[in-house]
């Protein structure tokens, strides 16, 4: 009978065409599209290793399902980015099999070597507005740990230190020194040509000058406009971890990239290119 | 209870021993062999009516020494109610619950009379016991009572109260639920 | 004026033991949930004073004195980068500088919800020794002024958390605790 009688409340409830009820509808499918959501990059490792459960709760090594192979299946089918057509399917299998098959290598280290984080930000270089790229990893330091910038790209800083090795240009002759030199004089007159009298081993160090510009207050800060990661942490792979704001289930932080890596030298290839690099 | 039940299934078991027996013995051997079952179910009958009886007086005994821990618990929590820690535990309910801020105010006005400062350390144990107590930063009365009043949420029990000679408190310990 | 220096020298004389101990204990799975939930609810705090500096209905004394005690949550130079759907580049703002442009909004009436998902970050070690964390929480605003104008937005609000294991003198005995602090907060909208 009470039953019954609750069975009936319920059913009067649901069919009274009540806004509120609506609303709540609304907020609860919002609600599992957050959850499904990789929150922050921290929760893209502990799903990558299967450290939580679907609500974000945390497993530690003594629960059963921490870093258990159907966990770690389960997530990995959520990680990728779905409107990424350029990451074939067969692809993202082999790698998720790779990953299954050595679960005890194949975990992401947030302490470890081999990913780095890519920031795009704007910084104004005499009044006008110019993208910086600082490359950035996590360093340890007295009790703990932080992120350093490791290396940086400015495009505006390039023209600088273009030069062409192919032609015979402009040299200092063998025999300047005795000479002490005095042709330097004329070496140094015309600005455009100076990186021609430095060695071919010369790579310019877009950080010192970064330093030095904003040192000399010619560089100032205006913000952050990109995020994004890459990984070499998983044995002959790399992949792109980057955010995603927009609407549905397949959002946050996930795999934006992913490339087989056959030989040491892809991986050294690849990374340069990441560092916007040519030697 | 258990016994009884486990006399009768025995009982029921020696009947069931008895049909068997009547099965392939003789009529005479299976009349003496049923009245000894007879018997012996008597028996147990007659003891386990012995051990009910003990077991009822014992029940009694025991509805009894309840009734009277309820009654001094009772005693105690009368006393407890117009005690210090119990006045504090309905100024913190008042100010949390869903009501005007006047009226808040005034319950904290009124709940700081029990202290002695506004100042009064509150301290809060957020895990652990004994020794390895992990606190909350130390506030002060005044400052919890506002903290009830903005949030609207009663969250932390009171775990001690250190009282002065003249009955003021001088320190409160809660524990965060 | 008497509550205000009151409070500064209980906080200077907490600031002047607490730096003392800066001690990088081993964080039980046990005691990393305590620090978990008291951190969770250093939000939820924030939360609802963020609601009632928003709240349309709520004096302005009242509100002030709300802003002091949300202010209180923060460690010093904390700051608020905001960036919307429309606008991606970060606006920064000092916390004290968000909760009064959050006041002076021009609605008649404001609804500000909280949804109930939140995301807790591992507790890292800075240089420093204090550890650093960052917990995720969603909000739901809605702005109505008299004219029928309204607006909507849901925000991600990624809020760094400070927690450093202090000690201080009470009543002639040493009481440890754990010092939680909110510290910048990321404010991105989102599409649900």
């Amino acid at each position: 009978m009470v039953e019954l009688k609750s069975l009936l409340l319920i059913s009067i409830i649901l069919l009274l065409p009540s806004p509120s009820r609506a609303q709540i509808m609304v907020e609860k499918e919002d609600e599992r599209k957050l959850y499904a959501e990789s929150k922050q990059v921290n929760q893209f490792f502990r799903r990558f290793n299967g450290e939580e459960d679907e609500k974000g709760k945390r497993y530690y090594p003594k629960d059963k399902q921490y870093r258990s192979v159907k966990l770690r299946k389960k997530y990995l089918g959520i990680l990728f980015d779905e409107a990424n057509a350029g990451i074939r399917n067969e692809l993202k299998t082999e790698f998720a099999k790779n990953i299954l098959d050595n679960p005890e290598t194949a975990i992401l280290d947030f302490h470890g070597p081999n990913w780095f984080c890519e920031v795009q930000t704007s910084f104004t270089m005499n009044e006008k507005t110019q993208p910086v790229t600082l490359y950035m990893e996590l360093e340890k330091d007295h009790l703990g740990s932080k992120w350093v910038i490791q290396k940086v790209y400015a495009g505006m800083f390039q023209p600088y230190f273009v030069r062409d090795t192919t032609r015979i240009g402009r040299f200092l002759h063998p025999l300047s020194h005795e000479l002490d030199f005095m042709n330097l004089r004329k070496a140094f007159l015309h600005s455009d040509s100076i990186s021609q009298f430095a060695t071919k081993r010369f790579v310019p160090d877009y950080l010192s000058v970064f330093l030095y510009e904003i040192k000399k207050g010619n560089l100032k800060f205006v913000s952050v406009e990109n995020v994004k990661f890459h990984f070499f942490q998983i044995d002959g792979w790399y992949f792109e971890l980057s955010d995603f704001n927009r609407p549905g289930y397949n959002t946050g932080w996930l795999i934006s990239n992913l490339v087989k890596l056959n030989s040491a030298a892809d991986k050294d290839v690849l990374r340069k290119y990441l560092f916007n690099e040519t030697k | 209870m258990i016994s009884i039940r486990n006399s009768s299934r025995l009982a029921v078991w020696a009947l069931v021993l008895v049909l068997c027996i009547t099965g392939c013995k003789s009529k005479k051997k299976a009349m003496e062999a049923s009245r000894a079952a007879e018997k012996a179910k008597m028996e147990q009958e007659a003891s386990a009516r012995k051990q009910k009886e003990q077991e009822e007086l014992k029940r009694k005994e025991a509805e009894e020494k309840a009734a009277r821990e309820a009654e001094m618990k009772a005693r105690e929590m009368k006393e407890k109610e117009s005690g210090p820690k119990a006045r504090l535990g309905q100024y913190f309910d008042a100010i949390a619950s869903p009501g005007n801020v006047a009226s808040a105010n005034n319950s904290i006005t009124e709940a700081l009379a029990l202290f002695a400062s506004p100042e009064t350390p509150v301290l809060i144990i957020i895990s652990g016991s004994g020794a390895q107590k992990d606190y909350d930063r130390p506030t002060t009365i005044k400052a919890y009572l506002n903290y009830l009043k903005d949030q609207k949420k009663n969250i932390n029990r009171i775990e001690s109260l250190q009282v002065d000679p003249s009955g003021k408190v001088t320190e409160v310990e809660l524990r965060k639920n | 004026m008497v509550k205000s220096t009151y409070l500064y020298m209980f906080f200077f004389i907490l600031c002047l033991i607490g730096n003392l101990s800066a001690q990088t204990a081993n964080v039980s799975p046990e005691r990393k949930q305590a620090i978990d939930s008291l951190a969770l609810e250093k939000v939820r705090d924030l939360s609802k004073y963020i609601g009632i500096i928003g709240n349309k209905k709520t004096a302005f004394a009242e509100a002030t004195r709300v802003m002091d005690r949300a202010e209180e949550l923060f460690a010093p130079e904390s700051e608020m980068g905001v960036s919307s759907l429309n606008r991606k580049d970060i606006v920064y703002y000092k916390i004290r500088k968000y909760f009064e442009r959050l006041m002076a909004l021009n609605y008649d009436r404001v609804s500000i919800k909280w949804y109930e998902i939140h995301y807790i970050s591992d507790l890292e070690l800075q240089p420093d020794g204090r550890y650093v964390g960052v917990v995720t929480v969603y909000q739901r605003f809605e702005g109505e002024s008299d004219d029928g104008l309204k607006y909507k937005d849901t925000t991600k609000k990624d809020i760094t958390i400070y927690v450093e294991r202090k000690k201080t003198q009470i009543a002639g005995r040493t009481v440890e605790f754990w010092d939680v602090m909110l510290g910048d907060i990321r404010v991105t909208e989102t599409k649900v």
